[in-house]
C-alpha cells in the first residue's frame, strides 16, 4: 500500500501530459504499417535526454504500450503488422475486416490488449520474486529449447501444412544469419555488400512480406479490404466479445505472462504459442485463418502481458527480455541510473512511479484507442486502386527510414515479390519473420549450451526442461501426421481424398 | 481447395497443369536457397558454419519432402492451387504489369530523385494506370500524401526523406552552389 501511494504520489500532471503524448504518438505511429512498437519507441528515444528519469521511462512506458496495441490496428484493417509482435493478429484480424466486421475485430483487439496489459503491470509490482526465480533456472539449452518450440508453434499456428510452415521458419533464420556471426563475429552471407554486414533488417523484411505482397494483391484485386464496402458490428460489440472467451483469455494472459519473464524470447514467440494454443483450445479450431474471434483475442493478450512482465528481469536483475525492455535499460542508462535490486531500495518512487504511471498508461491507450480506432477502420471501405498506392509509399518510406538505407527499400520489394508468391501456394511466409527473429537466439544459445556440455549433443535430453520443451516442439511437428494417419485409419476414403499441402 | 475436396471438383479459371508447376517452381526456388546458403559455408570455420548447415540441411530435406509429395499427389491428380479466385491470373494483362512494376519503378524512382518525386509520381500515376480515372481527386491524394509523409518524417520525427541522386545533385549545383 505504501509503496502504491509513493507510486501514485510520483506522477503529477507534468508527467501525466507526457503519457498523453506519449500514448497518442505511440497509436499514431503503430498504426502505420512497419513502424511499430520498438520503431516508435526508438524514434522518440532521443527527445528523452532532457527530461527526467521517471518522465523519460514514463513516456517510453506510454509509446510502448499504445504502439503495441495499434500494431494491431494496421494487421487487421490491412494485413500489414506494425512490427512482428502483430503478425499472429492479422491471421484472423485480416479475415474479419474482410467480412466487413473491421470495428468488431478492432473491439477486441483493444479489451484483449487491455487485459493483457493490466496482468502485465500486476504482475510486474506484485509477482516479481517467485517468476525471477523460475527465469534463472534457464540455462542456453533450454533457451535452445523455447526457440525450436516458437518456431515449430508458428509453423502449425496457422492450420496449414507444417511442413511449409517450416520450411518458412528454415529460410527466416538463414536470413537471421547474413552479417557477422553472433558467436565469433565472423562475417556470412554478406556477398561482398559492406552494408549486409549489419544483417538485413527486420522491419525491411516484415514491410515487403506483408505490405509490398499484400499492396500487389490490392493493385490486382478491385474494390476494398472490406468488398462490401459497408461496416457492420461495433468497437463496443467486439469489446463485449472478448469477455465470451474466458478460457482463451486466461489461459493466454497467464502464458504471455510466463514467456515475457523470460529473457530473450519476445512477445513474438509468446504471440504465436499462444494463437496455437487458442486453436487447440477452441470448439470451433476451423474458424482460425477465417476471422475466429480467439485468434485476435490470443496474440493481442499475450502481446500486451508480455510487455508488462518482460519488465521484471530488466528492473530488478538488469537482463532484457525483449525490446520494450531494453529500450527502458537504454532510458535508465542515459540517465545514469543502474537497475538492480539496489534501486528498489534507493529510489522507491521511481520504481513504483513507473508501476503506477504503467497502470495508467494502460487505461490511456485503451481511452485514446477507443476514440480513434472507429475512424481507423473507415480505411477498409477506400477503394484498392487509391489504397494501394498509398501503403506501398508509405511503407517503403518507412523501410528506409528504420535505418535510412536505399538497400532496405529494396529488400523489401524482393522479400515483397517472394511473400507474394509464396501466399499464393500457401507457405505462411509469417515463418520467416519468426525465423529471423528467433535465428539468432536459438544459434548463440545452442552454441553456448555445446560449451557448456563439452560438445555433447546429449544436453539436449538430460535436461528436463529441455527435453520437454524439444519434446513439445517434436509432438507439436508430428501430431498433424499422427492425426492424419489415425483419420486415414478410421476413414480411408475420406482421407486418400484429402489434398496435400492443405488445412488439416 | 479445402480438405476433403476431390479432385475432380477441381476446376477453375486457370489450367491444373499451371497451378501445380506454380507450387513446384516455388519449391525449387526455396531448394536453390537452401543449396546456395549451405555452399556459402564452404571455407567458414566450424562455429559459424555448424548451425547455417543444419537450418540449410534440414530446409532442403523438407523441401525435397514436399516437392516429392506434391509430385505424387499431381500422380494421383491433387495439386495444391493457388487462393481462389485467383486474382493473379484473372487480372487482365495491365493490371498484372502495373502491379509487379510499379513496386520496382517506385524503387527506381526513389533513389534516382529521391522521396518527393516518388511519392507524388506513385500516388497519382499507379491509381491511373490501374484504371481509376479521377484526375483532380488523384493529384490532391498524391499532394496530401507526399507532404503528409514529409511532415511526418522530416518535420515531426526529424528523420529527413532522400532527395535522391539527381535530387542531391541539383541542390548541390543549383542551391549550396558546391
Amino acid at each position: 500500500m505504501d509503496a502504491l501511494l509513493i507510486g501514485f504520489g510520483a506522477l503529477d500532471i507534468y508527467r501525466l501530459s507526457f503519457m498523453l503524448i506519449g500514448t497518442v504518438a505511440g497509436i499514431w505511429i503503430g498504426a502505420l504499417p512497419g513502424l511499430g512498437p520498438s520503431a516508435a519507441t526508438a524514434i522518440i528515444l532521443p527527445f528523452t535526454y532532457y527530461m527526467d528519469p521517471l518522465s523519460s521511462i514514463l513516456l517510453i512506458a506510454s509509446i510502448y504500450s499504445a504502439a503495441g496495441y495499434s500494431g494491431s490496428v494496421s494487421s487487421i484493417l490491412i494485413n500489414v503488422p506494425g512490427e512482428a509482435t502483430s503478425a499472429a493478429t492479422a491471421f484472423d484480424g485480416y479475415p474479419m475486416a474482410r467480412q466487413g466486421k473491421a470495428r468488431v475485430a478492432l473491439g477486441l483487439s483493444l479489451m484483449a490488449s487491455l487485459v493483457g496489459a493490466l496482468a502485465g503491470v500486476a504482475v510486474l509490482a506484485f509477482l516479481s520474486g517467485p517468476f525471477i526465480t523460475i527465469a534463472l533456472l534457464f540455462s542456453p539449452a533450454e533457451y535452445f529449447g523455447l526457440a525450436v518450440l516458437g518456431l515449430v508453434a508458428v509453423s502449425a499456428a496457422g492450420g496449414g501444412d507444417v511442413y511449409k510452415g517450416l520450411i518458412m521458419c528454415c529460410v527466416g533464420v538463414i536470413v537471421s544469419f547474413v552479417g557477422v556471426d553472433a558467436v565469433i563475429g565472423v562475417p556470412r552471407y554478406t556477398f561482398g555488400i559492406t552494408s549486409l554486414q549489419g544483417g538485413v533488417s527486420l522491419v525491411a523484411v516484415m514491410v515487403g512480406l506483408f505490405a509490398i505482397s499484400e499492396v500487389i494483391g490490392m493493385m490486382l484485386d478491385d474494390g476494398s479490404v472490406a468488398p462490401s464496402g459497408k461496416l457492420e458490428g461495433s468497437l463496443w460489440d467486439g469489446m463485449v466479445d472478448t469477455f465470451r472467451y474466458p478460457r482463451v483469455l486466461t489461459a493466454t494472459t497467464v502464458l504471455g505472462l510466463l514467456i515475457g519473464i523470460i529473457p530473450g524470447i519476445g512477445s513474438t514467440a509468446g504471440n504465436f504459442i499462444c494463437y496455437e494454443i487458442a486453436r487447440r483450445m477452441s470448439r470451433t479450431p476451423e474458424l482460425f485463418g477465417h476471422g475466429a474471434p480467439e485468434g485476435i483475442i490470443a496474440p493481442e493478450t499475450s502481446n500486451n502481458a508480455t510487455i508488462g512482465s518482460s519488465l521484471v528481469p530488466a528492473l530488478t536483475l538488469g537482463i532484457p527480455a525483449g525490446a520494450t525492455s531494453a529500450m527502458l535499460l537504454i532510458v535508465l542508462t542515459i540517465q545514469g541510473i543502474v537497475p538492480g535490486p539496489s534501486l528498489f531500495r534507493t529510489q522507491p518512487e521511481l520504481v513504483y512511479g513507473f508501476y503506477v504511471g504503467l497502470f495508467v498508461a494502460s487505461i490511456m491507450f485503451f481511452v485514446v484507442g477507443a476514440v480513434l480506432t472507429n475512424s481507423f477502420a473507415l480505411i477498409t471501405t477506400a477503394r484498392n486502386e487509391i489504397l494501394a498506392p498509398l501503403i506501398m509509399v508509405a511503407s517503403l518510406v518507412g523501410a528506409y527510414a528504420y535505418q535510412r538505407s536505399v538497400l532496405d527499400v529494396f529488400i523489401a520489394i524482393v522479400f515483397g515479390f517472394a511473400g507474394y508468391f509464396l501466399r499464393r501456394y500457401r507457405f505462411p511466409v509469417v515463418g520467416i519473420v519468426m525465423g529471423m527473429v528467433l535465428g539468432s537466439l536459438a544459434e548463440v544459445s545452442f552454441h553456448q549450451a555445446l560449451m557448456m556440455a563439452a560438445g555433447s549433443y546429449s544436453i539436449f535430453f538430460n535436461r528436463p526442461i529441455t527435453a520437454m520443451l524439444l519434446g513439445l516442439a517434436l509432438a507439436i511437428a508430428v501430431w498433424p501426421l499422427v492425426r492424419k494417419l489415425i483419420g486415414l485409419r478410421r476413414r480411408p476414403m475420406e482421407g486418400l481424398a484429402e489434398t496435400p499441402g492443405q488445412k488439416t | 481447395m479445402q480438405a476433403g475436396q476431390s479432385a475432380s471438383a477441381e476446376t477453375g479459371p486457370f489450367p491444373r497443369m499451371r497451378a501445380g508447376l506454380g507450387e513446384l517452381a516455388c519449391l525449387a526456388a526455396l531448394a536453390l536457397f537452401f543449396t546456395v546458403a549451405i555452399v556459402q559455408t564452404i571455407g567458414l570455420r566450424f562455429t559459424p558454419s555448424l548451425f547455417p548447415r543444419i537450418v540449410g540441411g534440414i530446409g532442403l530435406l523438407l523441401v525435397i519432402v514436399v516437392i516429392v509429395r506434391s509430385l505424387l499427389a499431381r500422380r494421383r491428380g491433387l495439386v495444391t492451387k493457388p487462393e481462389e479466385p485467383d486474382t493473379f491470373l484473372l487480372a487482365p494483362p495491365r493490371k498484372r504489369i502495373v502491379a509487379l512494376a510499379a513496386p520496382v519503378a517506385y524503387a527506381g524512382l526513389f533513389v534516382l530523385f529521391g522521396f518527393y518525386a516518388s511519392a507524388a509520381a506513385s500516388t497519382v500515376l499507379t491509381p491511373w494506370l490501374l484504371g481509376y480515372r479521377r484526375p483532380v481527386a488523384l493529384i490532391l491524394t498524391g499532394i496530401a500524401i507526399t507532404v503528409g509523409l514529409d511532415l511526418l518524417f522530416s518535420t515531426t520525427l526529424g528523420m529527413p526523406v532522400p532527395n535522391g541522386i539527381v535530387g542531391d545533385f541539383l541542390l548541390r549545383r543549383y542551391v549550396y552552389l558546391d
